[in-house]
């Protein structure tokens, strides 16, 4: 397959803080990539290199194998991006603010009027991006994204502030760019979205990129199992101790940790000795917000290795 | 991609109601003072009759236009960077060098827009006033002179407005620089030695205003004011080389230019 974006130790300091560091990552044609990591993490400043509006401090990065800065110019008009909230010009209609796009890109306005049937804007196209609800703001970012039938295309936190339809839209808009065969590089806090969406993922964290592999490979291992049962800060202490246990975090009232083997009845015993009646105990596949709480630490959830 | 560039840049202006109201308030100001002075010379009050016109015309001080166009270029520029459309174009393939093209071309076309307005009703009524248009040579140099001052006079608000990237902020930070920070430096230098003043008078504000002065470019008349300078015991008016002040003013449209591009270019969008 061929590679659409190689980072190679690519690093942005600003001033004392390193935003991104020496990450080296690879996507390749049709992948959909998903970038996670918390708030801060360095996702945007990354996407913000790729994209050309940010400047490495070191390391190098190509697109569609561009060598030189020439290269890489022209080979941005081979992709469609979104970066953060949807930026456009407040006082000009949908369809103008499209219309600067498609002038870079090349394109007509008979792919403007293509892109805003495909995200629905359609019949507000003619009124004033201000007057747009973030909903049709996100769908009209993602419009000039689409603009030029890019074969790369990058999404920044696509689904912020919208609401269940609208993410929904979103999701099918991006499965439907898959299956179109474009390689998509997304970065969401969506893990349940990016599990569903992503084939790939790299995982991101103060800046460094903890782990990259398909997801199929990062959410395969260990087996999760979830227990309920008297004061989950009791029982999750109790399952902690349990020989088998690698990884154990509360969430509310549920006790969720990975076992090295799928010894349920042990577990459940081993619990009861300890004076706690489990009233819930299910084995179920390990998820990619598993994985990305054990990588990351767990943010509020206080996910974590069980200290041995 | 120029043209895309062009587009553009048409694109965003035309449609943006601040330039129709700088535009049109500028217009307004312009006509206003024109036609005064044309009615004036009908009513036999006044001389606005070409080629002596062209002094009123072209070389009293540009402030209107600095004032106006610097206002317009700051608005068009730096809310690029406000609203975060800098970033967008860029994102949507745009180069920066390509953007900044697209900025750049923003003050030839205020300049052309401006400028050609007061040139051409002006004109058009002083020669209506007299005896047709006439346009000699001194005419035609302190137009050009204006052009380069009223250009660089929008490269220093481009360069505060990409800098700043904050309309509000950079008006201010424009109106001090012209109200104040340069007059200060150049007095403080002259105070710390009076050698400075070989340089002052460098400064870019200083050579645009002289580039302005219309009896700069009429060689007689500037004899004439040295001689009845002299014969009075006046201060003669300040003298400058042709070719020095030429390339004074262009040299400074190109070094702010640059100043601005390399500027640009280093920082993130």
């Amino acid at each position: 397959m061929a590679v659409i974006i190689e980072t190679e130790h690519l690093t942005k300091r600003f001033r004392r803080t390193t935003a991104v560091d020496d990450i080296s990552l690879t996507v390749e044609q049709g992948q959909v990539f998903g970038f996670l990591g918390p708030n801060g993490s360095g996702k945007t400043t990354t996407i913000g290199m790729l994209t050309g509006i940010i400047t490495p401090t070191a390391g190098r990065f190509r697109l569609f194998d561009s060598q030189t800065h020439r290269d890489r110019v022209a080979a941005r008009l081979r992709m469609g991006s979104t970066l953060e909230q949807p930026n456009f010009y407040p006082y000009l209609t949908g369809r103008s603010n499209l219309r600067i796009a498609a002038n870079v890109k090349g394109r007509t306005m008979r792919d403007v009027e293509a892109v805003l049937e495909t995200v629905g804007l359609a019949k507000r196209a003619k009124d004033p991006f201000k007057t747009y609800s973030l909903g049709m703001k996100q769908r009209l970012a993602l419009a000039a994204t689409m603009l030029g039938d890019p074969e790369l295309v990058i999404l920044d936190e696509p689904a912020n502030g919208l609401d269940p339809d609208g993410m929904r839209e979103i999701r099918e808009i991006i499965s439907r760019l898959a299956d179109q065969g474009k390689t998509i590089f997304l970065s969401s806090h969506l893990l349940w979205e990016v599990e569903r969406t992503c084939t790939h993922v790299a995982v991101l964290k103060q800046g460094r990129i903890l782990r990259q592999a398909s997801v199929k490979d990062i959410t395969s291992g260990g087996a999760i199992v979830e227990l309920r049962g008297g004061p989950p800060g009791r029982l999750r202490d109790i399952v902690a101790e349990f020989p088998a246990a690698r990884a154990v975090r509360a969430d509310r009232d549920t006790v969720i940790a990975e076992v090295a083997q799928e010894d349920l009845a042990a577990l459940n015993q081993f619990v009861a000795e300890r004076g706690v009646w489990v009233s819930h105990l299910a084995l179920r596949q390990r998820s990619l917000e598993d994985v990305f709480m054990e990588l990351t630490g767990g943010g509020e959830h206080g996910m974590g290795e069980v200290p041995r | 991609m120029i043209r895309a560039v062009v587009r553009n840049e048409l694109l965003k202006t035309v449609h943006r109601l601040a330039f129709w109201i700088v535009a049109i308030v500028f217009a307004f100001g312009t006509s206003m003072d024109y036609v005064q002075s044309f009615l004036r010379t009908q009513a036999g009050r006044a001389s606005f009759v070409l080629p002596d016109a062209w002094r009123q015309i072209l070389g009293s001080d540009g402030e209107a236009l600095y004032i106006f166009g610097g206002i317009l270029l700051i608005l068009l520029v730096a809310d690029e960077f406000t609203w975060r459309t800098a970033r967008q174009n860029v994102i949507d393939g745009l180069s920066k060098e390509l953007f900044f093209t697209g900025k750049l071309l923003l003050i030839p076309f205020i300049v052309v827009l401006f400028l050609g307005f007061r040139v051409v009703l002006g004109g058009t009524l002083a020669a209506v006033a007299g005896e047709g248009w006439v346009m000699g040579r001194p005419a035609w140099s302190a137009l050009a002179g204006l052009t380069v001052a009223f250009a660089g006079n929008l490269a220093i608000s481009l360069f505060i407005a990409l800098a700043v990237r904050s309309g509000g902020a950079a008006m201010g930070v424009w109106l001090l620089y012209f109200a104040l920070i340069e007059n200060v430096l150049a007095d403080g230098l002259v105070k710390l030695s009076a050698s400075f003043e070989s340089v002052v008078q460098f400064f870019p504000i200083h050579v645009f205003n002289a580039l302005t002065r219309y009896i700069q470019h009429d060689p007689d008349a500037l004899q004439q004011a040295i001689a009845r300078a002299v014969e009075q015991q006046h201060t003669p008016p300040e003298i400058w080389d042709p070719g020095t002040l030429w390339f004074s003013g262009i040299a400074w449209v190109a070094v702010i230019l640059g100043g601005a591009f390399v500027w640009f270019r280093k920082r993130d969008l």
